[in-house]
């Protein structure tokens, strides 16, 4: 199935993600109540605009741990000047 | 102090049973994830400890941390995508978590008709998501050349004297934009539904502003199809065609999956 396969293997964005897991899914409620705030207001703070689940695979299997806050610095910094 | 739960999906049992769940690294990346079987249903869950985890320390960290957010949310999708990959499954909300085994038993016993219901449906399916965007530089020229209401206004105002004409071409422009969105829409519907014909459910979602997308153009159009595996193929064949149709008239089709029924899962 080469349609399929080409856009399986395609870098899913991080508000994608966010959007599915945040929003929805609510087939039971937990003990814990954790409120979050919107999709919007999540998406915003975390200010990456520009960023993807590439990226984070990337830096979490280079440093075998977290990303890095240089490297979170850095995206800070692009995202401030694209936005600006 | 006893461990919490967290639950990240329900599983049936014989899926399982004929193919055992590989080594995956729970919420907490230290603990591990295993099941717990609630008769006929594996619920797939890791423990936490319930002092660094408590519902006061989660809820600060999402309110001011928001690298731990990003990761943490990240490594919740990562987990589902990797069960998905195996199996027919009800996913779960971020952070759905419980005191102790007992008590996820117990909300679960309560549901567990409708769960098997679920599972049963979701068999064979795959969740995707189609979202547009508009260049609308692109469609306003189209509309302003072809559209039959400016064009009738266009002709309306040629005939009237010239002291009138200027104002009258002044208003024009409006209604270009309010053609213009009554064509967008009509072109997004339309390419819904030819995706929509191959699906066995569909949801509209709510569009994203630039600011969220990080894109030139407006997100016109988001929703999701759950599809039959063995239509997801003519699906996408239907969405190339739409795409080549839209391209000339500034729009972009995109579409991601498959998901795990994250919107075709709750009860």
């Amino acid at each position: 199935m080469p349609r399929k396969e080409s856009i399986e293997n395609k870098e899913i964005a991080l508000i994608d993600i966010l959007d599915v897991i945040l929003d929805k899914g609510i087939a039971i409620k937990g003990d814990l109540i954790i409120s979050i705030a919107g999709v919007d207001l999540v998406y915003l703070d975390l200010r990456v605009l520009i960023s993807s689940v590439e990226k984070l695979v990337q830096s979490y299997e280079g440093n075998g741990a977290v990303v890095s806050s240089q490297q979170l610095d850095k995206q800070r910094r692009e995202l401030t000047d694209a936005t600006e | 102090m006893e461990p919490f739960i967290y639950l990240y999906a329900f599983i049936p049992e014989e899926e399982v049973e004929s193919k055992p769940l590989a080594n995956m690294e729970g919420f907490d990346r230290q603990n591990n994830i295993y099941t717990v079987t609630i008769d006929g249903i594996k619920a797939v869950v890791c423990r936490l400890h319930s002092e660094e985890y408590s519902e006061e320390v989660i809820q600060e960290k999402i309110e001011n941390d928001m690298e731990w957010l990003q990761q943490k949310a990240y490594y919740h999708h990562q987990t589902l995508m990797k069960l998905y990959e195996e199996y027919t499954l009800i996913p779960l909300k971020f952070c759905t978590i419980y005191q102790n085994e007992e008590s996820l038993r117990q909300k679960v016993e309560e549901k567990l008709d409708d769960m098997r219901e679920i599972l049963t449906q979701l068999k064979e399916k795959e969740e995707w998501n189609l979202k547009i965007y508009c260049n609308e530089e692109s469609l306003k020229k189209i509309v302003s050349q072809d559209n039959p209401t400016i064009a009738a206004k266009k002709e309306e105002i040629n005939q009237l004297p010239p002291g009138r004409q200027f104002f009258e071409r002044k208003k024009i422009d409006q209604l270009i934009m309010d053609e213009l969105d009554l064509e967008k829409d009509r072109i997004c519907e339309v390419a819904h539904e030819q995706l929509n014909q191959y699906a066995e459910d569909a949801v509209i979602k709510k569009n994203w502003s630039k600011e969220m997308t990080g894109r030139k153009e407006n997100m016109a159009w988001n929703s999701v199809f759950l599809l039959k595996k063995d239509q997801v193929e003519p699906c996408l064949e239907e969405l190339e065609q739409a795409e080549k149709e839209l391209e000339t008239k500034g729009f972009t089709l995109e579409i991601t999956g498959p998901w795990p029924a994250y919107h075709f899962a709750s009860f």
